[in-house]
């Protein structure tokens, strides 16, 4: 089975790659600046400035992407997973509405992580993703606070830098080990299920038995 | 029979996408950082004349001023200094403002030095300062004044040290803000400076009562309007509530002061 999300999880992936190169570069300019800053005035500034346009306008980028991908990403699970109780609409209202938020965006991964974890081959990435899903959210807030409080602070300390630094690429990278650990549990699971359709399609019309066996075994690997 | 298959390699259609939305953050970078040169001004603060050293009540102000390089370092100037107005302006200004650096802190020093002389020949001392003396107040101010270029601190300086010679309080013992800008020659005349419109909305926004300017209307030789035109209209055009004072002299300045305090 194809998968809806396949194309954009590789765009995805590499997308957020790029971004946690780019802020770990950030990252290390900050560290220039707090150590010597005529060093940075002189040698990082002009690099620390291209970096910040071009990860501020990846940022929103990245957003779309993203919205989208989960949009696909509840597209499989539907075709997978036919219980699944989350639409691909609500998954987007969950990630979208403020405040709902709070709720929608851990809620969304620990659905994934649970539906997941119901098949053994993807057992591991379900409890990763299952358990990423609340830090996820608590740094996700901490960071936008965080950067607002910097945004209204026309000379913000060292420390404060360093620390929204280190926030931005904790994020990124919890985001990247989400879509990396979502995408190749969907594409482990569509290859059983594609596997299993294959045999299910190769078997003799006339042996009723077998027939029913597999597609019985089959149900109960979805459900279990 | 030999046959020869080619085959094509195809190029996936995520690493096409990845590469066309990777060059719209490039693309936006690059253009921020394209050559495109601005001169900006802000309004700066209005500087006590104790913070050099000196006991006096009057004040001078300092603005900012400055180039940028291109777009990016026009937008973090506006973020840190948003009362910035910027000027377009060419690659000549990374230039100029080097020379001028060098030239204004030669200037700042000139006009410390007049400012010396002409409180002391105001105040007339019995006994007079020694070259020691005035060597070390000399030194001592030019450190005090190490963060600000430019010569516009003169006259208020001068007048300061006026006030801590003679020990009186222009301010009438705070009832008055008092500021100006202007450089001091020898011969106690006030010479014309920059930036004049900043200057003001600086004191303005201190709440000053005066504001001494040059009295250059007569002889301004460069381009444009004189100190003293321009301060009135931008007074006018901006309505503000301070006091646009032109002096010619800093004797002239200091006659107002006492007529203040006399009322």
């Amino acid at each position: 089975m194809k998968l809806y999300s396949e194309i954009l999880s590789n765009v995805l992936k590499i997308l957020l790659w790029a971004m946690v190169g780019l802020s770990a570069v950030s990252l290390v300019t900050t560290i220039i600046y707090a150590i010597d800053i005529d060093f940075y005035l002189d040698y990082a500034y002009s690099y620390d400035g291209f970096i910040d346009v071009s990860s501020s306008v990846l940022y929103y980028i990245i957003i779309v992407v993203f919205l989208i991908w989960i949009f696909r990403v509840h597209m499989d699970l539907k075709e997978l997973f036919p219980f699944f109780t989350r639409s691909p609409g609500m998954s987007l209202a969950c990630m979208m509405i403020p405040g709902f938020n709070i709720y929608g965006i851990p809620s969304t991964y620990l659905r994934i992580g649970d539906q997941l974890q119901t098949v053994t081959a993807t057992n591991k990435h379900g409890k990763y993703i299952s358990t990423l899903a609340v830090p996820l959210i608590i740094i996700f807030y901490v960071n936008n606070i965080f950067t607002r409080v910097l945004l209204k602070d026309s000379y913000p300390s060292d420390t404060q830098l360093l620390t929204q630094n280190s926030l931005l690429i904790l994020t990124y990278v919890i985001y990247l080990v989400l879509v990396i650990q979502i995408s190749s549990g969907l594409k482990i699971v569509s290859m059983k299920k594609t596997t299993i359709d294959t045999e299910i399609n190769n078997l003799p019309e006339d042996d009723w038995v077998s027939n029913n066996l597999i597609k019985d075994t089959t149900d109960s690997t979805q459900k279990a | 029979m030999n046959v020869i298959t080619t085959k094509r390699r195809r190029i996936r259609p995520d690493i096409i996408i990845v590469s066309l939305l990777l060059l719209i953050p490039l693309g936006v970078a690059t253009f921020c950082f394209l050559p495109r040169y601005y001169v900006f001004t802000a309004p700066g603060e209005l500087v006590s004349i104790q913070d050099v050293g000196v006991n006096g009540s009057v004040h001078f102000v300092y603005v900012y001023e400055g180039y940028t390089r291109n777009l990016y370092e026009r937008w973090s100037t506006q973020r840190s200094v948003p009362d910035a107005e910027f000027v377009p302006a060419d690659a000549s200004v990374v230039a100029e403002f080097g020379g001028m650096e060098e030239i204004g802190s030669e200037a700042r020093d000139d006009t410390i030095v007049n400012a010396i002389i002409s409180a002391e020949e105001e105040v007339d001392l019995d006994t007079p300062v020694s070259e020691d003396e005035f060597t070390q107040k000399m030194d001592a101010l030019i450190e005090d004044t190490a963060e600000y270029y430019g010569d516009s601190l003169g006259l208020m300086l001068a007048i300061g040290l006026v006030e801590e010679a003679q020990d009186v309080d222009f301010s009438a013992n705070g009832k008055y803000t008092i500021a100006g800008t202007g450089t001091i020659e020898e011969d106690h005349t006030v010479g014309s400076v920059g930036a004049i419109r900043d200057k003001l909305r600086t004191a303005e926004q201190y709440n000053a009562d005066y504001f001494f300017v040059p009295r250059d209307k007569e002889h301004f030789y460069y381009e444009g309007l004189s100190n003293e035109e321009e301060a009135t209209l931008v007074a006018k055009e901006l309505n503000l509530q301070l006091e646009v004072v032109p002096v010619e002299t800093m004797e002239e300045a200091l006659d107002f002061l006492r007529d203040l305090n006399k009322e």
